[in-house]
């Protein structure tokens, strides 16, 4: 009896079973207007997706990583702010410990020191706001708001008085601040996430973009370095730094007409059929005249060894010799200035042109490397130029150099360095070099803060000129698996496994705890900021927006089928349902046309869009990239509503 | 004797002081004029370096001068001219509009394809398809207000210069008669918009309202009741100064103070052409470019540039219940056909339909004559 | 096979070929210096015979036998022998063998080369045109250098020299006195060798040439008036051409070539006649994408930041003609 209830147990449970799959199979069929049912895994492609249930929602250690650091005009001080725990650190140069810290809200980033060394001004990223410390107590004594993402920031002598120049990574343009009274008196646009502000004579301020322009098709990315007059608040020039990116520092040479800005000189258009030769990228430094804006790049790697990820940039008094931290390489390089300069009056036009290619140069004017912890970024020198401090950032330390025999002397601790946490862990994995061939990139050098470089790639191993991609955010994908364009990695374990392995670094693959680690990095990251926060509450544009983004049928009451509607594919709230999709543009050098449909949080951020880059705006998406309604039915719309529609977009 | 010699030296001394009656060359700036007389004009074409003979718009600002023309943006500086086109990343070559942001001094660059921001030799544009910009014909464009005015041939855009936010006026969501936006004027708290067939709308941007003026009469061909509201709906040209708003038409021109219209027309003031192009309101006064030459006013007072019959310019100089006073000019316009203006302190430079010309005010109390450039 | 296992034999064999062209094989470096990252051995084979000089019909090669059963793979598809094998840091396999003669360097020169542990992305180290012309025995020393014999004549006076790993094809120079010792007792390496996984695609028969512009070259600033390029296919004395394949007006070609055969490229002008001729030794494994910048293209040098127009139209197919026996082979020795 019991034998029998197990066996119509079993078969009624078979027949329930079969029944709910073939209802699912139903379901999915009619609601998503597909005729397979490739890429769904279950119901969760659609339901039951809450971000308070993702990585990046959860509570995470912070660490004491340093971020700006700047000393005091005697040299017995150093700053440090501590943008992942809302803190500025002050240290006792000579004891080198900290000795004080103090709260500063809104994720302390860039710091600077007016001449007299009483106050401090620190670019607050998260709050977008510059705030003033006395430097003595570390109190708060005034704020103000400048644009969004604010990272660099340098105080500029003028003869109107004392001006800061803050450089808005978010909103790609530069604060203009009076000191006294403290306000924003100009905001000036500047290229594309400016990063880096160097003070110079003549009222003026040179400020370098970290990212390239957005180019289309192709197109040769370039930089900027925009020079500011911080008296009259105005733009003087804006040189071009050709494919070059990821510029984190700038300094102003004394005794030469240069500024050096620290760069990576990107062949994003070459096929990636190898590494070795610089074929990817290679790290250098761009000598930019402020005056004419003409600027020589000159590599700092070496033809078997490369020094990924160059960022800031130190330059002694004298003009003598010049300090870039080298992120992904844990390396300073020292630059004989002297050398460089002998180096240069030689060249002809050919030879500077071609300089930042030739990867035997460097010996010419390299002095040294000095090794450092882990993921050094930004370098000060003290004012005598005989210690040179380095912020370790993923070792929550600074080191100090002796200049005169290059050796290390000191740290001074900031935190614990985090290395129980395998966030932190995972974050030295993505910014570590020493994983691709001759370490020659880190992830980062290509997702900086694991977010994108705006450049499309042509990856060798689908074939040489065929399926071109556009670089794809890091940033908040917990949840939207599969990854790639094609959707073929289910998971991020996968997609940096081996085979990234064999397509990009061509190296060993991560090994498994490199693996998990990097993988709870990434999971942790949220969604990019794009400068367009809600708090909440829509404007009438962005409302108006959102209703056509949700929209069942046209203005005209014709239906949306439901496989054209935006909301099928993405679906809130990561704005897609994790399915490959056909929107009709496949080009003639694409494989296929279907496509995993990208999430849509931080989309305002993340230029240029769909899978191979082509569309330079959110508005060409629809303009331009869907004349026959094969992305969405959108062609009804008028301009009013497109406009609308981009408004609500950039709000997730 | 006495008396003849004392009655002769009387006559002398109020010919010598009183100028002659009839033409006479150069002119200074008596001191009930409202508005400062041109001495003298220079004229640029081709020859000079110019890209095209055809001028649309001209702004000076900085020491510099920017001109529109059919083959480009071109801008002089220490005396040379230096063209920007599309080799150099201008969205189009014909040029309709120009306006600087005092704020930053960015040029922003209105084409037929779309504006465009050149910031310190960097060139970037935006066009329908790329950004939130109503239409790619581009008539006119304003700085106010911490956004960029554009009047388009498809509506009004206003892009916010810190959120980058566009937004879009037409008839669909303002007063506006059709989406066909030709010109732009800014007073301290409002923005019209001169719309072609439209009259003018202005808008208050800080309750977010819009109010029309049209045309009473809804005559196209005549101004049936003068004074009554904007001589026509076809406007070309809007300006504000001094709390007062000048527009200017096919079919003559108008005059707001906020309260009262006032219409002039060519026969019945001395309006040398209902035909306007623009309208550049400065002070009391506006200057007024028609398809007949170059007028300034201040409503009640008239002096009108154009070239002589004879030969060279003249100067038309109208004071109520004084006649009309001529005086020839040395130097002229390049042609009558005015497109557009940009008044200074000491100088007036216009766009013509064959040249850039430049106007030097007389300095008051000095007479100039002679051609030079 | 059994015998090029040990090091015993492998030592034979340096010395039969070295012997062969006319160089003695200095005493062999540690032998963790010829173990790639997975554990494979890297030797040479076959044995050459005393007569056979540079370029026999079957030249020495590389090969890299894994542990345990598994059977060794091929590396080098040259056609000139190679000799002293060692690992590098960075994974990819160092060693001795001979430039193709040319107009600026008629005679022999022997070089260093490297190629990856899956016989993908040969290219010249080393000593390609400068100095005297007989090197063997190259060995990686701590700072960057690497060092190795040198000669001006074979079995000539032979003395230490060095190069830096920063700027190997300017820094050619006699190895400094303090680093003799080390270069001669090498030692066991500090660290093992960088991993790399293979992208060779053994079911295919064919890689891919990509040159970025083919006008381009060392000698000047002028671009080269090459309008095609003739591809080679074949050993010394067995060369056939393959095809032509036309230029992209920015100077660059894309051609689809036959694996694992030393291949040689012609540059013609307009009117067919070789502008530069490079003699088949460089070779694509199966599925590699192989490029280069120019014709002759100077040395360590990264590309320009251009797309090249080749690459919007498919490659060329230059096939392998029935009479080239191809250099592959199975099983080694």
């Amino acid at each position: 009896m019991r034998r029998k209830v197990a066996l119509w147990s079993l078969v009624l449970g078979a027949m329930a079973a079969l029944g709910a799959a073939a209802g699912a199979r139903t379901h999915i069929l009619k609601m998503s207007g597909r005729k397979d049912l490739s890429g769904v895994k279950g119901c969760s492609n659609c339901h039951f997706v809450s971000t308070s249930r993702l990585a990046w929602s959860k509570k995470r250690p912070h660490h004491a990583a340093p971020a700006g650091l700047v000393l005091s005009p005697d040299g017995a001080r150093l700053y440090v702010a501590l943008d992942d725990t809302d803190e500025v650190a002050v240290a006792d140069v000579a004891a080198r410990r900290v000795t004080a810290k103090a709260r500063v809200a809104g994720a302390p980033t860039g710091i600077a020191v007016d001449p007299t060394g009483e106050r401090l001004f620190v670019t607050c990223r998260g709050g977008d706001r510059l705030a003033v410390l006395e430097a003595r107590t570390l109190a708060e004594t005034g704020s103000v708001p400048v644009g969004v993402g604010p990272i660099g920031v340098a105080h500029v002598a003028t003869p109107a008085g004392g001006r800061l120049v803050v450089a808005n990574a978010v909103s790609d343009d530069l604060s203009v601040i009076s000191v006294s009274p403290l306000a924003e008196v100009a905001r000036l646009s500047a290229g594309r996430e400016p990063y880096a502000v160097a003070a110079a004579p003549g009222s003026r301020a040179l400020v370098v973009s970290r990212m390239a322009n957005i180019t289309r098709g192709d197109e040769v990315p370039a930089s900027e370095v925009t020079v500011v007059d911080a008296a009259s608040a105005r733009v003087t020039l804006r040189a071009r730094l050709d494919s070059a990116h990821l510029s984190e520092g700038i300094e102003l040479v004394p005794r030469r007409p240069w500024a050096l800005a620290s760069i990576v000189r990107v062949r994003n258009l070459v096929p990636i059929t190898q590494v070795a030769q610089g074929w990817v990228m290679s790290s250098g430094l761009a000598l930019c005249d402020p005056v004419s804006g003409k600027s020589v790049e000159i590599p700092l790697d070496e033809a078997n060894a490369y020094f990924a990820d160059p960022s800031g940039v130190a330059v002694d008094a004298d003009g003598r010799r010049a300090y870039v931290a080298s992120g992904g390489g844990d390396v300073v390089t020292v630059v004989d200035l002297d050398r460089l300069g002998r180096w240069l009056e030689g060249a002809d036009e050919t030879t500077r042109r071609d300089a930042i290619d030739d990867l035997q140069l460097s010996p010419e004017y390299v002095l040294a490397r000095v090794p450092t912890g882990r993921n050094p970024r930004q370098v000060v020198l003290s004012p005598d130029g005989k210690t040179l401090f380095v912020a370790e950032r993923l070792d929550d330390s600074i080191l100090l150099v002796d200049t005169e025999s290059l050796r290390p002397v000191g740290r001074i601790a900031l935190g614990d360095g985090g290395e129980k946490d395998p966030i932190r862990r995972g974050e030295r994995v993505f910014a570590r070099a020493r994983t691709t061939f001759q370490a020659q990139f880190s992830c980062r050098s290509c997702h900086p803060d694991a977010h994108v470089d705006g450049l499309a790639y042509d990856f060798d191993i689908d074939g040489v000129g065929r399926d071109i991609v556009e670089n794809r955010s890091l940033q908040g994908l917990d949840g939207t698996a599969p990854f790639k364009w094609n959707g073929k990695n289910p998971s991020l374990k996968v997609q940096c496994g081996p085979r990234f392995a064999k397509v990009l670094t061509r190296a060993a693959p991560f090994s498994g705890p490199d693996l998990d680690d990097l993988d709870a990095f990434l999971t942790s990251l949220p969604p990019t900021r794009t400068g367009h926060e809600t708090h909440g509450r829509l404007t009438e544009a962005q409302e108006r927006g959102r209703r056509i983004f949700f929209a069942i049928q046209m203005t005209d009451g014709r239906p949306i089928p439901y496989s054209s509607r935006c909301s099928t594919c993405h679906r809130p709230p990561l704005y897609t349902d994790r399915l490959p999709a056909d929107v009709a543009t496949k080009g003639p050098f694409d494989s296929t046309g279907k496509f995993d449909v990208p999430h849509l949080l931080g989309v305002a951020a993340s230029a240029p869009y769909l899978h191979d880059g082509r569309a330079a705006t959110l508005e060409e998406i629809w303009t331009i990239y869907n004349p026959k309604d094969t992305h969405g039915i959108t062609n009804y719309m008028t301009k009013h509503q497109l406009n609308d529609l981009i408004e609500f977009l950039k709000t997730l | 004797m006495k008396r003849t010699f004392t009655a002769a030296s009387a006559l002398l001394f109020l010919a010598s002081v009183a100028g002659p009656l009839g033409a006479r060359s150069g002119a200074s700036r008596p001191a009930e004029l409202p508005f400062p007389l041109i001495d003298r004009f220079e004229s640029f074409g081709v020859s000079d370096g110019l890209p095209s003979w055809k001028v649309h718009c001209v702004l000076s600002e900085g020491g510099r001068v920017w001109a529109g023309t059919t083959k480009g943006l071109v801008v002089r500086e220490g005396g040379r001219f230096r063209t920007i086109g599309p080799e150099q990343g201008l969205s189009h070559s014909v040029v309709s509009s120009l306006a600087v942001d005092p704020a930053s001094g960015d040029l922003w660059v209105g084409t037929f394809r779309g504006l465009n921001r050149v910031s310190a030799g960097r060139i970037e544009t935006f066009t329908q398809t790329s950004s939130g910009l109503p239409n790619n014909v581009v008539y006119s464009v304003m700085v106010a207000k911490g956004a960029v005015w554009v009047a388009t041939a498809a509506g009004t855009g206003r892009l916010d210069l810190k959120t980058r936010a566009w937004s879009l006026y037409d008839q669909t969501n303002t007063l506006m008669h059709e989406p066909w936006c030709y010109a732009l004027a800014e007073s301290p708290d409002r923005i019209y918009v001169g719309v072609w067939g439209g009259g003018i709308v202005e808008h208050d941007p800080v309750r977010g309202t819009w109010k029309e003026y049209r045309d009473p009469d809804g005559e196209p061909d005549i101004d049936l009741l003068p004074d009554d509201g904007p001589v026509h709906d076809v406007t070309s040209g809007v300006s504000f100064s001094d709390g007062l708003l000048w527009q200017s038409t096919y079919f003559g021109l108008s005059r707001y103070d906020g309260s009262r219209w006032k219409t002039f027309l060519k026969d019945k003031s001395p309006l040398v052409s209902n035909f306007i192009n623009f309208v550049a309101a400065k002070g009391k006064s506006a200057w007024i470019c028609t398809d007949q030459g170059l007028a300034v006013t201040d409503g009640e007072i008239w002096a009108t540039y154009r070239h002589s019959e004879g030969g060279g310019g003249l100067l038309e100089l109208s004071r109520p219940g004084k006649g009309i006073e001529r005086r020839r000019m040395g130097t002229a316009l390049p042609n009558d056909f005015v497109l557009g203006a940009s008044v200074g302190k000491d100088d007036i430079w216009l766009a013509t339909s064959h040249g850039l010309a430049h106007g030097v005010f007389a300095r008051p109390g000095t007479e100039t004559k002679g051609n030079g450039k | 096979m059994s015998g090029a296992r040990s090091a015993t034999g492998a030592l034979a064999v340096l010395l039969a070929v070295t012997a062969a062209c006319g160089v003695k094989s200095v005493s062999a470096p540690d032998p963790s210096r010829t173990v790639l990252a997975d554990g494979s051995r890297v030797y040479v084979s076959p044995e050459q015979n005393e007569t056979d000089g540079l370029y026999p019909a079957r030249p020495s090669q590389l090969w890299a036998k894994p542990q345990g059963d598994a059977p060794a793979r091929q590396l080098t598809f040259g056609s000139a022998s190679v000799a002293d094998p060692v690992v590098l840091d960075d994974g990819r396999v160092l060693f001795v063998s001979a430039m193709p003669p040319s107009l600026s360097t008629p005679g022999t020169h022997l070089a260093l080369f490297v190629v990856n542990s899956d016989g993908t992305g040969v290219l010249p180290y080393a000593c390609e045109h400068d100095g005297a012309p007989y090197v063997r025995g190259p060995r990686e020393l701590p700072g960057g250098i690497v060092a190795f014999r040198a000669s001006d004549s074979p079995g000539g006076k032979e003395r230490w020299e060095s190069v830096l790993s920063a700027r190997p094809f300017r820094s050619r120079g006699p190895l400094p006195a303090a680093l003799v010792k080390e270069a001669e007792n090498p030692g066991p390496r500090a660290r093992m060798p960088m991993g790399r996984l293979s992208t060779v695609d053994p079911s295919k028969k064919t890689g891919i040439l990509l040159c970025l512009d083919a006008r381009r070259n060392s000698e000047s600033e002028s671009p080269l008036p090459v309008t095609r390029v003739r591809i080679l296919a074949g050993g010394a004395g067995s060369a056939r051409a393959l095809g032509e394949v036309p230029l992209a007006a920015d100077g660059s070609f894309l051609a689809e070539v036959p694996a694992d055969v030393p291949l040689g490229i012609e540059a013609l002008d307009e009117q067919g006649r070789v502008v530069r001729a490079l003699a088949p030794w460089i070779w694509v494994r199966p599925g590699e994408n192989r490029a280069c910048i120019g014709c002759h293209e100077p040395h360590g040098f990264a590309p320009r930041n251009r797309r090249p127009l080749a690459v919007k139209e498919p490659p060329a197919r230059l096939t392998l003609p029935a009479t080239i026996a191809e250099t592959r082979s199975r099983g080694g020795m």
